[in-house]
């Protein structure tokens, strides 16, 4: 994940694009108007990318398809908009795989991954030549040349030139995913390989001509607010994204304007996830297993799933606050629809499998309806604040190091062994994991993130998370209750729940 | 010298179009620029939808990178 965050010019036109579809969907318009959508965008837009206009509006279109929770698919393909809404309004389940390529929107970079550049002065030494161990770099018109069908991407040329004349070109969204997941197919295009792939979204940010996106669940959601008692269940990591730094306040009014019956903090799901995991840890390490992982980033739980399913039984069993909340909320109150609003993509799918959170917007989504909405987050005047149900540690599983943290309060008195470890994005994630199934480390428990900086990192946020991260730590520090021990709430919903707290096996 | 005043637009819709990125140009200036200047945050500036918008010198600016703003910056400062 990148940890730098910039609005660059593919994130304005996602962002565009959904406000619009949000602005038709509440209106009631997008039977009329949303075939006029792709021109209003191009319009809209100061300045022009592809090829031509026409181009342009095929890829808007794509992307309001995408706006309307249609994934890319070839029977959605060169339908009008307006013929694809009777399929868009009946909400088909986003299913498992969110990330999704715009096949016209992929530039199919260049994929020669080692390249001469005119810095090359042809000199004496040849270093190139000598570097390489396959003989592919011979000097054509007084420049070092490789042919491509001998180079083996070692780099050695590149390391070798005294010129540093030869450069390493990677294609953003292969360089963006660190599990090798992205690979371009026979006519260069990007493809994914959902056997590999963990919906972290750092390819969404990576691809520099925005090709790379997910289906949204905005309209479904505004169809919601408007036919039913609907929860907002929102993640601890909204704090700041509004350009609120650390008040709550607006943004919960600001829920409750577009519609939101009631709001939630997940982070109440994670004062019950951390008293259920710390009991479980309790009862399996290190007896039954010699240590035991986290398993509330979706990301990280796919990671184990598809890349190391010999850890899977190392993963404890607890559901996410996202599922243990929900779980609470559909057992009081059936009828209510329940909205999961994070910073993740990976969400989606996870939601999708749970069958009890009924839709998933990212803090982009959430703002682009809010955009539609006409509210103003910052002219809302409140008095609103976080409820005191909710501990500092349950509202820090938001940033890395924060679960570990949290359930280690719980098991503060408790006489056992606890070393614990975390992983923040990926690359740490894996090494960590190779680290564990050597036996080459130490830690028993194991926290993963798939995220630099944890959920503040995500894909779905508006603001960098180190800038978020301080306005959470004075959130946590702010909680009168400082571990889900003392959280009497947590507890009794805890029993509530009782066995649903666990994944089905 | 007169200080050069500049508005940022912080409404929600600006902070969706990356009004954010702007304050962040300000917070990263020299003490050299950011001395000749007034800067304030405002709630809405009245063009949403065209954002992310800011007023320099009294004159609205619509669709502002921080590239640009950092050259009106620098351009203004110079003067």
């Amino acid at each position: 994940m990148v940890s730098t965050r910039y609005v660059n010019e593919t994130v304005k036109i996602r962002r565009r694009v959904l406000t619009e579809v949000a602005r038709l969907a509440m209106s009631g318009k997008l039977t009329q108007e949303v075939d006029d959508l792709p021109e209003k965008l191009v319009s809209m837009g100061n300045q022009r990318y592809r090829c031509c206009e026409y181009k342009e509006k095929a890829i808007y279109a794509e992307r309001i398809k995408l706006a309307l929770g249609l994934a890319q698919k070839s029977e959605y393909k060169k339908r009008r908009l307006s013929d694809l809404l009777s399929i868009a309004l009946e909400y088909p389940d986003l299913g498992e795989n969110q990330i999704n390529i715009i096949d016209i929107a992929c530039e199919g970079c260049p994929i020669n991954k080692f390249f001469v550049t005119n810095a090359c002065q042809n000199c004496l030494a040849h270093a190139c030549q000598n570097a390489c161990p396959r003989d592919a770099i011979s000097v054509v018109q007084e420049q070092a040349y490789i042919d491509q069908n001998r180079c083996i991407e070692c780099g050695l040329c590149k390391k070798s030139c005294p010129y540093n004349a030869i450069v390493e070109i990677n294609r953003p969204c292969e360089a963006s995913c660190q599990i090798g997941a992205i690979k371009s197919d026979t006519d260069r295009k990007a493809t994914i390989d959902y056997n590999k792939c963990v919906e972290c979204g750092a390819c969404v940010i990576g691809c520099p001509y925005g090709a790379i996106s997910h289906p949204s669940q905005i309209v479904k959601v505004i169809d919601y607010l408007k036919n039913n008692q609907v929860y907002a269940i929102l993640a601890p990591a909204f704090i700041g994204q509004l350009g609120q730094k650390d008040n709550p306040g607006p943004v919960l009014r600001a829920l409750e304007k577009l519609g939101f019956t009631k709001v939630v903090e997940v982070a109440l799901g994670a004062d019950i996830v951390s008293l259920e995991e710390a009991e479980e840890f309790f009862e399996k390490v290190p007896e039954q297993l010699k240590f035991m992982t986290s398993s509330c980033c979706p990301s990280f739980v796919n990671l184990i799933k598809k890349h190391y399913p010999e850890l899977e039984r190392h993963m404890s069993s607890t559901v996410s606050p996202m599922v243990a909340i929900a779980k609470y909320l559909k057992q009081k109150d059936p009828d209510y629809k329940v909205v999961f609003i994070g910073p993740c993509i990976a969400k989606k799918s996870e939601a999708w499998e749970s069958g009890i959170v009924d839709a998933v917007l990212t803090f982009e989504e959430l703002t682009a309806m809010l955009v539609a909405a006409g509210i103003n987050v910052m002219e809302l005047e409140t008095e609103k604040g976080l409820e005191n149900n909710v501990s500092g540690a349950g509202r820090g599983f938001a940033q890395a190091g924060g679960v570990a943290q949290a359930v280690g309060k719980v098991l503060e008195n408790k006489e056992i062994i606890w070393t614990p470890i975390n992983a923040q994005g990926l690359n740490e994630c894996t090494e960590l994991l190779n680290g564990l199934r050597k036996g080459k480390c130490e830690a028993n428990f194991l926290e993963g993130m798939a995220c630099v900086g944890g959920c503040l990192g995500g894909p779905g946020t508006l603001m960098d998370g180190k800038i978020t991260r301080r306005f959470l730590q004075n959130i946590c520090q702010k909680s009168e209750k400082q571990s889900a021990q003392d959280n009497n709430s947590a507890q009794i919903i805890r029993k509530d729940v009782g066995k649903g707290l666990h994944r089905e096996k | 010298m007169r200080k050069v005043k500049l508005e940022i637009c912080s409404g929600t819709s600006c902070h969706l179009m990356g009004s954010f990125d702007l304050n962040q140009v300000v917070n990263n200036l020299k003490p050299q620029y950011k001395e000749h200047l007034e800067i304030s945050v405002i709630p809405c500036l009245g063009e949403c939808g065209e954002g992310p918008n800011i007023r320099f010198n009294g004159i609205l600016y619509t669709q502002v990178t921080p590239e640009r703003l950092k050259k009106m910056i620098i351009q203004s400062t110079q003067k």
